[in-house]
């Protein structure tokens, strides 16, 4: 089907009347790259997956590839080439497996060769059945720790892995990585909120959060919107879809500007230096 | 370029048994709700018709309607044989309160579809080409729906609320098959690309814009349509006209 394509989306008026999809940068700090086995995922196809951030006027996608996460034999490989095929719009996690320490043991001793490529780590506990507090985690951490890296951590509400409980052990221990709790212990919103509150190295990252209205409000009143870090788990979920939900929520433009762009890059600055171009 | 003319395919009202979002108090509220998102018409249903019973549900949504085209209803309906509803003429009634679709949750009701062809109503809301609307999330399941339409297959027939995991796998075989199945596009809007890839395969008539709200935020899947690589024609066609299309060509 032979179809005309719009020449400029960015015009395109915006959900609510006198609002607009912002002029300013995007910054997603929980992604993805390539296919994945639960799901089609069209812009799982690279050049699609490109021309839809760029078309989000993102600036900065940080993926962790779906096979360094779920197929331990491909290992970060498939994350250092994303990055190079693509470094103007994404950087990524260093997949950590806690079921193969030698492998975790050759990623964290070459960390330093992908500077370039890497923001911090990608814990994926639920699905790797490790807690967060694993010993198995403890040499990722301290790495995190020391460097003051940036942990992205799937977490999810009653989990035995990655659930308030598991969070508070790491995020006490270890008070120089900066933690993402991917999903904000998707359901346990009070106490998200609460740790959040309680360790000023702890963010709450809103993959799957905003296809339920309410809760992004609910943590900018609670836990200030400095404390909120946007992400999408793309290609899984549409960058207007997210931005529409944030742009549509009862908080301020500077609460909006402050989730979309200023506190993600802020943290990838804080890891990459001030100097970087983003 | 086309003009947009927002029409809501997926509005609930009523306050839910979890107070799990909040809800429009009233038709004022949700009628406001509504123009600050420029959406001029919407097709609601009530929660209680799922959550506690769905005639009940029925008789609640009937304050909320508007016979002049504003705000429809989705009349619930269970098969008739065990569960007849409580008006003998439901084609009438529908007229007469603003009804101008059917949903049914056949999994929280817990009956078989083919128990709608024990009587002839259904084949009768079929051959009144009125909107049969089946919720993924509430009542009904991929293997209900396709068995709904192998038992119906001329139905016309609204697939809402596909979930956070791209659905694409269920959905497309579907479309294909069964002409008169449109998706809505609340939760499909959360895919990337995935109502784009959707129009790319199937053309644009097959979609219906739909939000979800107040549970989910009505501009989230506006915006993933005004910024989709479609054309404006599409976008327009999506965001009400082929919702309005089906409206029009119902008999009652």
């Amino acid at each position: 089907m032979k179809r005309k394509i719009p020449s400029s989306v960015k015009k395109t008026k915006s959900p609510a009347s006198g609002k607009f999809i912002p002029g300013y940068p995007i910054y997603d700090l929980h992604g993805h790259w390539g296919a994945f086995y639960g799901a089609h995922l069209p812009c799982s196809d690279k050049k699609k997956g490109i021309a839809h951030l760029e078309r989000a006027n993102v600036a900065k996608l940080v993926i962790c590839h779906h096979h360094a996460l779920h197929s331990p034999d491909t290992g970060n490989s498939s994350n250092v080439r994303a990055v190079r095929a693509n470094p103007e719009r994404l950087l990524a996690y260093c997949a950590i497996n806690p079921n193969y320490p030698e492998d975790v043991a050759r990623d964290l001793e070459s960390f330093d060769e992908y500077r370039d490529i890497y923001v911090g780590f990608k814990m994926l506990s639920d699905y790797h059945r490790h807690p967060l507090s694993s010993p198995r985690y403890r040499p990722v951490w301290e790495m995190a720790d020391s460097k003051k890296l940036i942990v992205l951590a799937h977490t999810w509400g009653g989990s035995q892995y990655d659930g308030y409980e598991e969070i508070c052990k790491v995020a006490s221990s270890y008070p120089n990585a900066k933690i993402l709790l991917g999903h904000s212990i998707h359901g346990d919103w009070g106490n998200a909120v609460k740790v959040a509150n309680k360790f000023p190295n702890v963010f709450l990252e809103l993959t799957a959060v905003l296809d339920d209205r309410g809760i992004l409000e609910r943590f900018v009143k609670e836990a200030g919107s400095s404390k909120v870090i946007f992400g999408t788990d793309f290609p899984w979920f549409s960058l207007f879809y997210h931005i529409g939900a944030v742009m549509d929520a009862d908080i301020s433009d500077m609460d909006k500007r402050r989730v979309l762009c200023d506190n993600g890059k802020s943290l990838i600055e804080g890891v990459m230096g001030r100097g970087y171009r983003l | 370029m086309s003009k947009i003319r927002w029409f809501d395919s997926n509005l609930c009202v009523g306050r839910p048994m979890n107070a799990e979002w909040e809800s429009p108090g009233s038709r004022k509220d949700l009628l406001r709700t509504m123009a600050d998102h420029s959406v001029s018409e919407g097709l609601i249903w009530h929660v209680s018709q799922f959550e506690a019973e769905p005639y009940l549900g029925n008789d609640m949504l009937e304050s909320w309607l508007d016979t002049k085209g504003g705000i429809m209803g989705c009349m619930a309906l269970m098969p008739t044989l065990v569960d007849p509803p409580r008006h003998k003429d439901i084609f009438k009634y529908m007229k007469s309160c603003g009804f101008r679709a059917v949903r049914i949750f056949p999994s929280r009701n817990n009956y078989s579809v083919s128990a709608f062809k024990a009587d002839s109503t259904m084949d009768e809301i079929v051959e009144r080409r009125i909107p049969v609307i089946i919720s993924l999330e509430s009542g009904s399941t991929w293997d209900i729906l396709a068995e709904f339409l192998k038992t119906f297959p001329k139905a016309t027939c609204i697939a809402s609320d596909h979930g956070v995991w791209g659905q694409d796998r269920y959905l497309w075989p579907l479309l294909e098959k069964y002409p008169g199945l449109h998706a809505e596009t609340g939760m499909l809007s959360i895919e990337a690309d995935g109502l784009l890839s959707g129009v790319e395969k199937f053309g644009a008539s097959r979609f219906v814009f739909g939000s979800g709200y107040p549970r989910r935020y009505m501009g989230a899947p506006m915006a993933d349509i005004l910024h989709s690589e479609i054309t404006d024609a599409e976008k327009a066609q999506i965001a009400g006209d082929n919702m309005r299309r089906l409206i029009g060509r119902i008999k009652l």
